[in-house]
């Protein structure tokens, strides 16, 4: 009995620290702004590359600037007061001249050197790796973003599998 | 529960939470832009092209950005100074821009206290000052470093419109040099020595592979004249020679084919006997070579020799550093002059149209006399701008005791130095990286400085606040000493002539300047009169006669330089490559010495003169003369920063005194006796021992037997010539590449630049010099020095760059228990940081000592991590580390080339390692062997190349290529012409 105890108490830290990693989430972080990407994606039919705008030629997919939020919301205002209310948030950043700080969703650790450019070459879908960010009202992770989890595509497509792709 | 069972479940947890702890837990913010900056993509270097402002040679420079941070400087390729390489120094420029004791903006001193004041406040006081300091002549003076170009002119309109006196102070002017070509040519500037043109080139205590003038320039310069690149590319005239005359192997002399060690004072005297072979009168003379044998401790026929070469080859002597900074400097320097003109030299090796813009007339002598105004109370406002007179002057100037008598004190510098922490307002200046301005090198080259960041703190652009001023002392309604509404304007209009449409501005920004043909400067020759009132005969030092006293030469570290880049903790840890040593300054004495005075390295020694004191420890040297003792400039600092603070200061044994003609310093002038003190600190030599213990290490082949080498005289392994298809073995059989290097040890000059590119390149921390001491220095890349003893009791150096030798049998692989170290498939040996557990088994087994352990998680002070490279993961505490062959710039430019075609192969040349991008010899080959026609390829069949231990046969993919010795026995140096090959 007391051996089990014992035996609880030290694995606890394993799961809370194992699950605290960057693995697959419920719900994404709440972001300073509400934004909506099945809005702007399914109803609006905008591309992932019009706001991502360096996934194609960059290690980083491209955060928006506020300009180009502000080149639609300049004019849309929003068709609900909840919307609304949320871009008059992104129109307060603007005229305050203060950047949004988006909370990140996705990322690898430090020892990782991950590019995006190679993967939108290798015509790799966004949804493949980001989940259906399409009909997220918040996004959130949805892949373990392990590395299991890349080298079993990099080994079904072929890619390589060396550590050196990916470690230096 | 069984302790067993407890113990596996602790080993659990533990691995878990270690796992945990490697991933940022907590949310990261995402920032991006608000409006976002033309052509910059994050995740995407922006480059910039600008000049390196480290030393005055002015050499252009890319600088590279990140996220709108500073990351790396790499060589302009197309500045005709530096052609694409930089030095050490340059490439630590960063540490300069990220230096965390920078002023951080304007400051009044009150009571010794700082307190932060605001810029308006402080130009206000500026202008008040200025007023208060009357209009008498010289009751201003505004004393700046050597500028050339726009912001040069910028001082001087400027002070002669509020009415001050300019005073220019460079601690490494040239003086004498100066003075004698003003004398013999009749223009005292540098001329443009044509190191690559000639056959044969003799310095006279020049160090213009590591400090002198220009080092990157005469580098590249001298491994075109001297670096042996096979039979096939001889030259015409056959292989270059090159020999030092001066008393201390230098770095520059540890790379001559003869080291003829002169007493120091009598180095010129060997050039005067040498015209004097030559038929030369004057001075030439009085000293026929057994004369001078006599006092220089050269013997005649040596002389004689070096006279035939100078004679039958195209040549050039070269006078400068530690041989033109003694009471008689200008005289040593006209002598070198003189043999150029008795061997033919000026107008073709030495050219006076194209001179370099590096040096200061009389700086030193100017620093006296305001010294003396000073004193007087003459002075009443002192602005001081890039220069530190407190640190560089011999204490006996009484230049600090001086500033006393100033009643107003204004400093420019960006960094709290000796000079400016005896001010009373301190207006920091921007860092170069953070300027605009531009730089003339040399006659033609108009190089442009713009800002790659914006600047790290509140500082202000000197000539900025001088126009400020300008404004408030003007008044309303007044006009301002310069009507130029920012200093900016004011650079963009100097250059309307040459840049003046938007267009051409743009161009010459993105070329990092404008480069014409020299215009032909008229000179007035004097020769008869070049040696009026010079003293030729050898040089008086200060101090005792007897044998008990040693000659002290005080010369500049490469790394240091005149000590502005103290703060650099990178550069500090930067091994010297004399010594080995770091952080501190020891004095060099020959190993007999060391004997008769009983002590070892390390053991700390007072080094007294007639002016004064300072202990340091010994570090002996078979490579200086046992009647001279040798002592580095640019460290014992007293304020600038944190990482200044190690070492001592040699001028403080300086004599005060003035070289009587050209007006320079006697950095060699003083002869000292040593005492131990009984004291002991670590020697922080980044090398153990000095010699090869017959391991042939750096290797090295005669100039007679390299012309007759047959490709494949060498073995790999066991003794087969090498093959394509034997180096396939290495890597996989479906991978294009097997990624290789090779190494020329006879172009390497040791000057240690690739070493500090690997730092920039590759986030490679500094120790400290407390670890140093331990031996755990993390240099991916280290240059080994060997002593080679010969007959004569001289000794010649051999240099060799050692790192990562990523071999196809590589002993550090099967010892690792967790697959952290393996081999793949292009050949390179891998290290997975985070696979790494630390066992260390690698490194015991890694005959080549490359692998490198980080015995703690080492970080950089804020903002200097600043400069880490995102390309590059940082290391942690418990993780092996070792060069990668820059993988992250292999990744790039595979994931380049694959834009066009999935299956491209990247070609020969696409791309470069850190290393090799900035060496100034072209040592350094990277590329594919597997592609028979890569440079690398071929270089590592090539009859000069041999493996490092080779008998081990852990089939290493660097290749080396042995040093070419034996130039100057005359059956060879006289007789390699045409192809080189019918001696």
């Amino acid at each position: 009995m007391q051996a089990a105890a014992i035996r609880i108490l030290l694995a606890l830290p394993v799961l809370a620290v194992l699950s605290a990693c960057g693995r697959a989430q419920a719900e994404g972080p709440t972001q300073p702004i509400e934004f909506m990407h099945n809005v702007h994606v399914t109803d609006n039919e905008m591309e992932c590359a019009y706001c991502h705008f360096s996934v194609d030629r960059s290690e980083e997919a491209g955060i928006p600037s506020t300009e180009t939020c502000m080149g639609c919301h300049r004019f849309i205002r929003g068709s609900t007061p909840e919307y609304q209310e949320q871009i008059q948030l992104l129109q307060g950043f603007w005229t305050d001249s203060l950047p949004i700080p988006w909370v990140r969703v996705h990322s690898v650790p430090e020892f990782v050197q991950f590019s995006h450019k190679p993967h939108t070459r290798a015509e790799v879908e966004c949804v493949e790796c980001h989940g259906e960010v399409e009909t997220m009202e918040q996004v959130r992770q949805v892949e373990s973003l392990s590395m299991g989890w890349c080298l079993e595509c990099h080994r079904d497509e072929e890619a390589s599998d060396d550590c050196a792709v990916c470690h230096y | 529960m069984e302790r067993r069972e407890f113990l596996k479940l602790v080993g659990v947890t533990g691995a878990g939470t270690m796992t945990a702890c490697d991933q940022k837990v907590g949310p990261q913010a995402l920032i991006p832009y608000l409006v976002p900056p033309e052509n910059v993509t994050p995740g995407i270097p922006t480059w910039y092209a600008s000049t390196c402002r480290e030393c005055p040679a002015g050499c252009g420079v890319h600088v590279k950005t990140r996220d709108g941070r500073v990351i790396k400087l790499e060589g302009n390729p197309d500045n005709p100074v530096n052609q694409g390489k930089l030095c050490a120094r340059g490439q630590m420029a960063t540490q300069r821009l990220y230096d965390p004791d920078r002023l951080r903006g304007p400051r009044r001193i009150d009571n010794g206290e700082q307190v932060e004041v605001d810029w308006g406040a402080g130009i206000e006081q500026l202008a008040e000052g200025l007023r208060g300091a009357g209009i008498e002549p010289g009751s201003v003076v505004l004393l700046t470093g050597l500028e050339t170009g726009t912001r040069d002119r910028f001082y001087d309109e400027w002070a002669a419109a509020v009415g001050a006196a300019r005073v220019v102070y460079e601690p490494f002017a040239h003086e004498a040099v100066l003075e004698a070509n003003r004398r013999v040519f009749g223009r005292a500037a540098v001329p443009d020595y044509d190191i690559a043109g000639a056959d044969f080139v003799i310095s006279f205590g020049a160090d213009f592979l590591g400090t002198w003038v220009s080092p990157v320039r005469y580098g590249r310069a001298w491994s075109e004249m001297h670096a042996f690149r096979g039979v096939e590319s001889v030259r015409p005239d056959g292989e270059g020679v090159f020999v030092a005359v001066e008393p201390r192997l230098s770095m520059t002399a540890s790379n001559a084919d003869e080291w003829v060690a002169a007493r120091p004072g009598t180095e010129h005297l060997v050039a005067l006997a040498m015209a004097n072979v030559l038929g030369a009168g004057g001075p030439a003379a009085g000293w026929p070579p057994a004369r001078a044998a006599e006092t220089t401790g050269v013997d005649a026929e040596t002389i004689e020799h070096l006279a035939e070469l100078f004679e039958s080859k195209r040549s050039l002597a070269l006078p400068g550093g530690i041989g033109a900074a003694h009471r008689g400097a200008t005289a040593a320097a006209v002598a070198v002059n003189l043999l150029n003109q008795a061997g033919g030299a000026v107008g073709d090796t030495v050219r006076v149209n194209g001179a370099l813009t590096g040096g200061v007339p009389g700086a030193y002598r100017s620093m006296i006399e305001l010294t003396e105004r000073m004193r007087s109370g003459q002075v009443k406002a002192l602005l001081v701008a890039h220069t530190n007179p407190v640190f560089s002057l011999p204490p006996g100037v009484g230049f600090e005791d001086a500033l006393d008598e100033v009643p107003f004190r204004v400093s420019f510098s960006s960094v709290l130095d000796e000079t400016a922490s005896r001010c009373q307002l301190l207006l920091p200046d921007h860092t170069p990286l953070e300027s605009w301005g531009d730089w003339v090198p040399e006659d033609g080259v108009m190089s442009l400085i713009q800002p790659a960041m914006r600047p790290v703190f509140n500082t202000r652009p000197t000539p900025d606040v001088m126009l400020d001023v300008g404004r408030v002392m003007a008044g309303d309604g007044g006009t301002p000493a310069i009507e130029a509404e920012s200093w900016y304007d004011y650079l963009r209009s100097a250059w309307s002539d040459v840049a003046g449409s938007e267009r051409a501005w743009a161009e010459a920004l993105k070329a990092g300047g404008v480069w014409q043909a020299a215009t032909t400067v008229p000179t007035t020759p004097a020769p008869a009169a070049a040696d009026d009132g010079l003293d030729f005969g050898p040089v008086p030092f200060d101090g005792p006669e007897d044998d008990g006293a040693f000659d002290l030469i005080v010369q500049p570290q490469l790394a240091m330089y005149d000590g502005r880049s103290a703060n650099s903790p990178t550069l500090q840890e930067l091994a010297d490559p004399v010594t080995t040593s770091c952080w501190q300054t020891w004095i060099e004495v020959h190993p007999d010495v060391a004997t008769d005075l009983g002590v070892k390295d390390g053991d700390v020694v007072t080094v007294t003169s007639p002016h004064g004191s300072i202990t340091a420890p010994v570090i002996s040297y078979a490579g200086i003369r046992a009647d001279t003792v040798s002592m580095p400039l640019g460290r014992g600092h007293t304020a600038m920063g944190r990482f200044a603070k190690g070492g001592v200061n040699p001028v403080e044994l300086l004599p005060a005194d003035v070289e009587p003609n050209g007006g320079g310093p006697i950095y060699q002038g003083v002869r000292v006796t040593l005492t131990p003190t009984g004291a002991w600190v670590p020697p922080l030599k980044h090398q153990g021992s000095d010699i090869q213990h017959d391991r042939e290490i750096a290797q090295a082949i005669s100039m007679t037997e390299a012309l007759h080498a047959e490709p494949g005289h060498h073995g790999n392994g066991h003794g087969e010539p090498l093959t394509v298809e034997r180096v396939a073995e290495d890597s996989g059989a479906e991978s294009p590449y097997r990624w290789g290097m090779a190494i020329s040890l006879d172009a390497c000059t040791g000057c240690n630049a690739c070493v500090a590119a690997c730092a920039a390149e590759n986030n490679i921390p500094f120790v400290g010099p407390e670890r140093v001491a331990k031996s755990r220095q993390m240099s991916w890349i280290r240059i080994e020095r060997f002593l080679e003893h010969e007959e004569n009791g001289h000794v010649k150096t051999r240099h060799i760059p050692m790192m990562c030798q990523h071999c196809g049998a590589a002993p550090c692989e099967p010892v690792c228990p967790v697959y952290a170290a393996y081999h793949n498939d292009e050949g390179l040996n891998v290290q997975v940081y985070n696979r790494c557990v630390g066992t260390r088994y690698c490194s015991n087994n890694c005959p080549y000592k490359v692998r490198y352990f980080n015995y703690f998680t080492y970080e950089w002070p804020e903002p200097m991590d600043w400069a880490i490279n995102p390309d590059v993961t940082l290391r942690q505490k418990g993780v092996m580390e070792k060069c990668t062959y820059c993988v992250q710039r292999i990744n790039a430019a595979k994931n380049t080339v694959r834009d066009e075609d999935l299956e491209a192969v990247v070609p020969d040349g696409f791309f470069q390692t850190a290393c090799q991008q900035t060496c100034p010899t072209d040592a350094i080959v990277f590329g594919n062997l597997k592609d028979p026609d890569s440079h690398v390829s071929k270089l590592s069949r090539g009859p000069l190349t041999y493996s490092v231990l080779e008998e081990l046969n852990t089939r290493p993919a660097n290749f080396y290529l042995k040093k070419v010795i034996d130039r100057t026995s005359s059956d060879v140096a006289l007789k390699t012409a045409g192809s080189g090959v019918e001696v």
